[in-house]
């Protein structure tokens, strides 16, 4: 019986919480059209998330693309498959590997730093300070920083696919010995701009996730030390769950609409 | 009258914290909420300012029910208001400056006369000279006093303050409460103050309103609250105790 009831509210809490979720979401939305956009945060939080996340997606995306191209060429050529190397790599960097594994060292990155830095203005009352001065929270703290996720994660999933397929190139090409022209031509040949835009679609999505779940983690966390520990966790678990779950469907969905 | 409350109750989880308070304040009026740790009086500012709602009750201010309005629809209201917070709330990411400009700037006023009014409050309140720093540089007592600045430098109608001498040293705490008597007089806001501190309740009140039991238990001036003789409010005052407290000699 307690198995149940412990199971019961778990169903209840994650409802809640998604409900929580939509309404953070439709309350973003009213607040850029409702009211002014500031500038100075927007711009500050492209250069928090956009600019500084550079790096990091840079090694992740080289580094993805160039165990994957090895591996598959150490496969695809014992079958005399080399000419499958580059298309393997190319689309699966741009429509999977790039967009879920950037989003995936976001989430971390970003989005915990996002729910700690709301959560603990959260429990030094400074939410509550916005509150009293007149000024919106949703409008202050979570507009710019939906907003800046979404115009910085398209152009960081395109580096991350593009590193991973320049260096899967790479170690093809230089270190494996396939060859260059047949490679490329090969890629070209079988990569589509449709694979780009699953992909960015997707990065879009991504960033909404992530910033939404981050900063509801961190608006609604509990008023202690501890609080701001939980939040900045759950954000980065949660955020990273639901990509990794909603990309499977997303990929099916899309399939669907881009090829059908 | 600014405000009136009218039966308001609130619960905290399985407590209930206030069970049916009804009060009112007067225009200009220096008003101090006392009352024993837990006994509601910071809830009772936060369901004034709209932070939280209440389970039941009607608080007016002016000729609005506060109570049903959105959080959107409070703004406009709240802009009329100032709020000290205990433990400051400073924005940690502003300098001095930036916190008590924050809210003019919100109001977009032009940067001149936010700059001139800035530099007077701070200047008024001894914090010339500390513009450029962040809150974690402050003192606690000049972590108050920014608090303050931030609260009374749009010039609101009706200021609160939750425990501004709570955790001062003596002469901090007078330093704050001459402060805040000081300024209801210039500025002429209403005050509410919430405190449980004897010697402020002396120097800043016009009215004290004695919360206990979850209600408004008396009303008076200050010095009928402190040579009151009524068992409850004596033992508030004198710090006394019916059994011996825990860990007593």
């Amino acid at each position: 019986m307690n198995l149940l009831r412990h199971f019961g509210k778990a169903w209840v809490g994650m409802f809640e919480t998604a409900g929580a979720i939509y309404y953070l979401f439709a309350d973003v939305v009213y607040s850029i059209f409702r009211y002014r956009l500031r500038w100075e945060l927007f711009l500050e939080q492209i250069v928090r998330i956009g600019m500084r996340s550079q790096g990091i997606v840079l090694i992740t995306g080289a580094f993805t693309g160039a165990v994957f191209a090895a591996q598959t060429q150490f496969r695809f050529g014992k079958f005399g498959l080399s000419s499958a190397t580059g298309p393997v790599v190319s689309i699966s960097m741009l429509r999977e590997l790039g967009p879920v594994l950037c989003a995936l060292m976001l989430s971390g990155r970003v989005g915990s730093a996002m729910a700690a830095e709301l959560s603990t203005m959260r429990v030094t009352e400074q939410i509550d300070a916005l509150r009293a001065l007149a000024v919106y929270p949703t409008q202050y703290l979570v507009v710019p920083r939906f907003l800046g996720m979404l115009v910085s994660m398209p152009f960081l999933v395109a580096l991350t696919s593009g590193t991973g397929i320049l260096l899967g190139y790479g170690v093809s090409v230089f270190l494996l010995g396939v060859d260059p022209t047949f490679y490329w031509e090969n890629t070209i040949k079988f990569t589509g701009a449709k694979d780009i835009w699953m992909g960015e679609i997707k990065a879009l999505f991504f960033a909404m996730i992530i910033v939404l779940i981050s900063c509801h983690r961190g608006l609604h966390c509990q008023m202690n030390a501890e609080g701001v520990g939980i939040a900045a966790t759950e954000a980065m678990v949660f955020s990273a769950i639901t990509v990794l779950i909603s990309n499977f469907f997303f990929s099916f969905l899309m399939n669907l609409i881009l090829y059908s | 009258m600014v405000l009136r409350l009218v039966e308001v109750t609130k619960a905290l989880g399985n407590q209930r914290v206030l069970e049916g308070v009804s009060l009112e304040v007067q225009p200009h009026e220096r008003l101090c909420i006392v009352g024993r740790s837990g006994a509601g009086k910071s809830v009772l500012l936060r369901l004034i300012l709209g932070l939280i709602k209440p389970d039941s009750g009607e608080i007016w201010y002016g000729e609005t029910n506060l109570v049903p309005l959105s959080e959107r629809a409070l703004a406009p209201l709240r802009s009329e208001m100032g709020m000290v917070f205990q433990n400051g709330a400073l924005f940690d990411f502003m300098t001095v400056e930036d916190n008590v400009a924050f809210v003019l700037r919100e109001r977009r006023l032009p940067e001149s006369e936010i700059h001139q009014r800035v530099s007077r409050i701070l200047e008024r309140l001894f914090l010339k000279g500390h513009e450029k720093k962040m809150p974690a540089e402050l003192s606690g007592g000049m972590r108050k006093r920014v608090a303050l600045a931030r609260a009374i430098v749009s010039r609101p109608k009706l200021i609160f303050y939750d425990e501004p001498t709570a955790g001062l040293d003596p002469i901090g705490s007078t330093e704050i409460t001459d402060l805040i008597r000081c300024l209801n007089v210039e500025f002429g806001a209403t005050t509410i103050v919430v405190t449980h501190d004897m010697r402020s309740v002396e120097q800043i009140a016009h009215q004290v309103a004695f919360l206990h039991a979850g209600r408004i238990y008396k009303i008076c001036s200050p010095e009928e609250f402190l040579s009151s003789k009524e068992p409850v409010v004596r033992a508030f005052v004198h710090g006394l105790v019916e059994e011996p407290a825990v860990g007593t000699c």
